[in-house]
């Protein structure tokens, strides 16, 4: 039978818990209103939103894997991905 | 010049807005009708050429947070960066409705997150499948599995959460909560009070804007 979760993990300004930078970076980038067209303007035909996302991500795994230096025992969720650097 | 877009709210005099925005740029107010959003003048240059864009996205961030703890907010993603303040008018106008109707909805309300992740190996006995069959049912036996997991969630959240959406994704199963702002750290003692399974490594975070909550199911 199941217990209350011993690993559940809360992030929560509420309870002065931070959010991780994966957390923020997670919400401003795949959450919100997206814009497309005209109005909106591009670098290299490439739409900012869209621009953004490549360069953070390259950046998050950037910093993940020094997160992972930093921390011998870190989760293995927090292993960067197999992709390949920009 | 550019601007670059954070979020819509209804307008409210009362509303203090953050002086500073992305890179220090001076947050400005447009108003439509009953909306008002914020932005700031910005060159997209500044995006990319200068320090970290991180740093960039947790100023964005951090101009959401201040505004969402006073009054619910419909956020932009980041970097959204229109030609001009006459295009972000001109977005706002034909949309007008759609975001008066769902800011007045979500009035009072916030974002709680459940996230959830899928291990390969669940549930614990899956094993090579020997036929297709097999692993039908090996994948029916792990959705029932998650199923189960995200409904004890779902029940711990029941008393306080208005509406609940979860759906799948690569890394695992993503559970959101809308709850009345006054009712997030009850909501999170419920959460703590959930009985799951440790392997499917919850993690809960918030309070966020109610995005995924935007149009009605």
């Amino acid at each position: 039978m199941p217990q209350p979760s011993e690993d559940l993990v809360i992030a929560s300004a509420d309870l002065d818990q931070e959010m991780t930078l994966l957390d923020i970076l997670d919400h401003v980038l795949n959450a919100g209103v997206v814009i497309r067209g005209s109005l909106v303007i591009s670098l290299a035909g490439v739409d900012l939103v869209f621009l953004g996302l490549d360069v953070v991500l390259t950046s998050v795994e950037t910093a993940l894997r020094h997160m992972r230096s930093q921390i011998p025992n870190a989760s293995p969720s927090l292993a960067p991905s197999k992709r390949s650097p920009r | 010049m550019a601007v670059l877009a954070y979020c819509i709210t209804e307008t409210q005099p009362e509303i203090t807005a953050p002086h500073t925005g992305v890179r220090g740029t001076a947050i400005e107010t447009i108003r439509i009708q009953d909306l008002q959003c914020f932005a700031s003048q910005f060159d997209p240059q500044d995006l990319v050429g200068k320090a970290p864009i991180q740093e960039a996205a947790l100023d964005f961030n951090r101009v959401l947070q201040e505004l969402l703890q006073q009054i619910a907010i419909i956020p932009f993603r980041f970097p959204t960066i229109l030609t001009d303040r006459t295009a972000l008018s001109q977005f706002l106008t034909e949309h007008q409705a759609e975001y008066s109707e769902a800011l007045h909805r979500l009035r009072n309300c916030v974002q709680m997150e459940i996230r959830l992740k899928l291990q390969t190996s669940t549930p614990p006995q899956a094993t090579s499948p020997k036929s297709g069959t097999e692993y039908l049912r090996g994948r029916q036996a792990q959705h029932q599995y998650i199923d189960g997991i995200v409904a004890r969630f779902r029940e711990a959240a029941e008393p306080l959460a208005k509406e609940w959406r979860h759906h799948e994704t690569a890394a695992g199963i993503r559970c959101f909560a809308l709850v009345d702002r006054s009712d997030v750290q009850a909501f999170l003692r419920q959460m703590k009070s959930a009985s799951v399974p440790n392997e499917s490594e919850p993690r809960v975070t918030g309070p966020w804007p109610a995005s995924e909550f935007l149009k009605e199911q």
